[in-house]
């Protein structure tokens, strides 16, 4: 919303994503100098680029992104499909039929995306049965957070945007949007964490900055919501919250940049941190809560 | 109000088929039932947010910063006994489930499979197969050992499944939907993954919310099924019609969601968020003994616990499987919300 109240004009939102991109480049110069610079010469393999996801952003503890466990396990084939192939029933539901019905259209001409039909094809009956119980739940809540509203378009891919002269990458999931796909009004990102208003905003921008960083502006508003709560919350796109999202950014690159002197958040999330046993802020703070 | 009563008296056909049992429910209320219970939703909520705010201000004044969380689980927890629900809180039981809990995870897999048409030809192995693929290897584990000890350990509970097949699209049956309330601005959560939902305002019927339970009846699960109709209404703005407590071998118990039991939910709630936030600052906790002693983390150290009595084996009037007197339920959600406590 503008001063006025009204919504703010395309150009003003176009100068807030080239302010919030060049004060991403002016302090990721900053803090990283030319580490993760990409010269032009040599393209570094995949693996030795840092990656900051909308999940990164979220977590308290710059450490913990900054040294992550070297184990971490390969997901369950129903996390992995479960939002992509929603998102797919979706976009094929006529807002009138029981989706599952949308749900069974797609599942029988399924070819793209590819990664979602090969893992798929691998699956037996039961395990297709999980997949599927997984998804209906997943349309069902979304559905319920949106008031079953049928004009949203779903995004099924992952935004992945790299950023310009550096080997970072970051990784946003938009779920859907309003608004053509260059100039989108409002996005909406479901999530089944816990809603928290703080966390909305750091996501809210986030994405906001992923989704659009080759669009001609951001978008009004993002409305983040939480499994099971039937409720969306907005949160209108400011300069500042594009702000805390390029902070959030550059802290996390900073961290890996440094890991030695990253800085450590220690709270009840530490009770499944990888790093708890090597670390005593953690421990004490796991030892004192009540 | 504890675990070891057993309401046997209001379930129904164990052969019915679980649409029959819901249509025939549906029938005698009338078409204004579910706005009448409805109308009684905002104040609820208004009172059990009064409450939540105040225990949010209570954990603010001792450094508590953490959104507390107050799932199905903790209510039950605190009903039997504060000072074990804290104790379970405290040190999480990372020992996989019981035997009652192990047949319950299989209970809800084989419903899944019978809901979604998927055959229940090898049992063992498609249990296994849905498992994995939600990724649940501990599990798998589990349910392997139970096998090897006993090979027809889950063979009863395939049968009763039948009734789930066939359900129509127009009732849209869902499995482990999430209802969930955020109260006290976020800073108290209260939330639940109901078994079964049918209906409901996305499809313009009804809304039946099933609870599937591997074990006898009991009183705490009516009050369960009260809790996810509250929440439920809540998270759509109408509460379902009908509550369903669904098992193998007794059948369905069916009630319809009225304003008395919603708001006697919403009063167990506000107590739970209140007594929760009290033993999170530091109240010293009431101790209450009971059949739950035998799996209590503080059993060893608590000087109120009760002796344990051996009753494992005894078969049920239901010709069912032994009735164990432990928890036969385990969460399908990830222990990890990222949010402390
Ligand atoms: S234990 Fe806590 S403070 Fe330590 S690294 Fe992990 S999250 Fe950070
Ligand atoms: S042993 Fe019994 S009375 Fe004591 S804390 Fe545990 S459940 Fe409560």
């Amino acid at each position: 919303m503008s001063a006025a109240g009204g919504p703010v004009p395309l150009e003003v939102r176009q100068s807030w994503l080239s302010d919030a991109r060049s004060h991403l480049d002016a302090e990721l110069e900053r803090v990283l100098g030319d580490r993760w610079r990409l010269d032009g010469r040599r393209r570094p393999p995949r693996r030795e680029w840092v990656t900051i996801s909308d999940f990164d952003v979220t977590q308290p503890c710059a450490t913990r992104f900054a040294r992550p466990s070297d184990d971490e396990s390969s997901p369950s084939v129903t996390t992995l499909v479960t939002r992509a192939l929603a998102k797919l029933a979706l976009a094929e539901w006529d807002g009138v039929e029981p989706p599952v019905r949308a749900l069974d259209r797609t599942l029988a001409t399924l070819a793209e995306p590819a990664w979602v039909a090969e893992a798929l094809d691998e699956l037996d009956s039961a395990a297709r049965a999980a997949v599927r119980a997984s998804v209906e739940a997943w349309m069902a809540d979304v559905l319920s957070s949106v008031r079953g509203r049928s004009d949203l378009r779903w995004e099924v891919e992952r935004a992945r945007v790299d950023v310009p002269g550096r080997s970072i990458r970051l990784t946003a999931a938009c779920d859907a949007r309003l608004g053509e796909r260059l100039r989108p009004t409002t996005l909406l990102v479901h999530s089944g964490r816990v809603p928290d208003e703080h966390h909305d905003r750091i996501v809210a921008g986030f994405v906001a900055l992923v989704v659009s960083f080759w669009a001609q502006a951001v978008p009004e508003r993002v409305r983040c919501s939480t499994a099971g709560t039937g409720t969306t919350r907005a949160v209108p796109i400011t300069p500042e919250v594009l702000a805390v999202a390029v902070g959030r950014i550059v802290d996390l690159a900073a961290a890996v940049a440094e890991p030695e002197t990253a800085p450590l958040a220690p709270g009840g999330w530490c009770r499944w941190c990888h790093r708890l046993g090597e670390c005593e802020p953690g421990q004490s703070q796991l030892g004192g809560s009540t | 109000m504890d675990g070891s009563d057993t309401p046997a008296d209001d379930v129904g056909d164990p052969s019915a088929t679980l649409l029959a049992v819901v249509e025939a429910a549906l029938e005698p209320l009338g078409s204004d039932w579910v706005e009448r219970a409805a109308a009684v939703l905002p104040d609820l909520r208004a009172a059990v947010e009064a409450r939540a705010t105040a225990a949010a201000e209570l954990l603010d004044g001792h450094g508590v910063e953490a959104v507390a969380r107050v799932p199905k689980s903790r209510l039950a927890d605190l009903q039997r006994c504060e000072r074990s629900a804290r104790a379970r809180y405290l040190h999480p039981d990372d020992r996989g489930p019981g035997r009652a809990a192990l047949r319950g995870v299989a209970l809800d897999r084989f419903v899944l499979l019978a809901a979604q048409g998927s055959p229940l030809s090898a049992p063992t192995a498609e249990l296994l197969s849905v498992l994995d693929a939600q990724g649940e290897e501990g599990l798998c584990d589990q349910v392997i050992e139970a096998v090897a000890e006993d090979l027809a350990v889950f063979d009863d509970l395939v049968d009763p499944t039948e009734a789930w097949r066939d359900l129509p699209d127009e009732w849209w049956p869902r499995l482990q939907s999430a209802a969930t309330a955020s109260l006290a601005g976020g800073r108290i959560v209260c939330s639940g993954r109901l078994d079964a939902e049918l209906g409901g305002p996305l499809v313009g019927r009804p809304g039946v919310v099933v609870e599937v339970k591997s074990g006898a009846p009991r009183q705490a699960h009516v009050e369960e099924v009260a809790l996810y109709a509250l929440l439920v209404g809540w998270r759509d703005g109408v509460p379902p019609a009908l509550v369903v407590r669904w098992y193998p071998f007794h059948g369905a118990a069916v009630a319809p969601v009225d304003a008395g039991s919603l708001s006697s939910a919403a009063a167990r709630l506000g107590d739970a968020v209140e007594t929760w936030a009290q033993l999170l600052v530091g109240r010293t906790p009431s101790e209450s003994p009971g059949p739950w002693c035998r799996w209590c983390p503080d059993a060893p150290t608590c000087p109120s616990a009760a002796p344990v009595q051996v009753s494992v084996g005894a078969p049920t009037s239901a010709g069912g499987p032994a009735e164990l007197p432990e928890d036969d339920e385990v969460e399908w959600e990830p222990p990890d919300d990222g949010v402390g406590s």
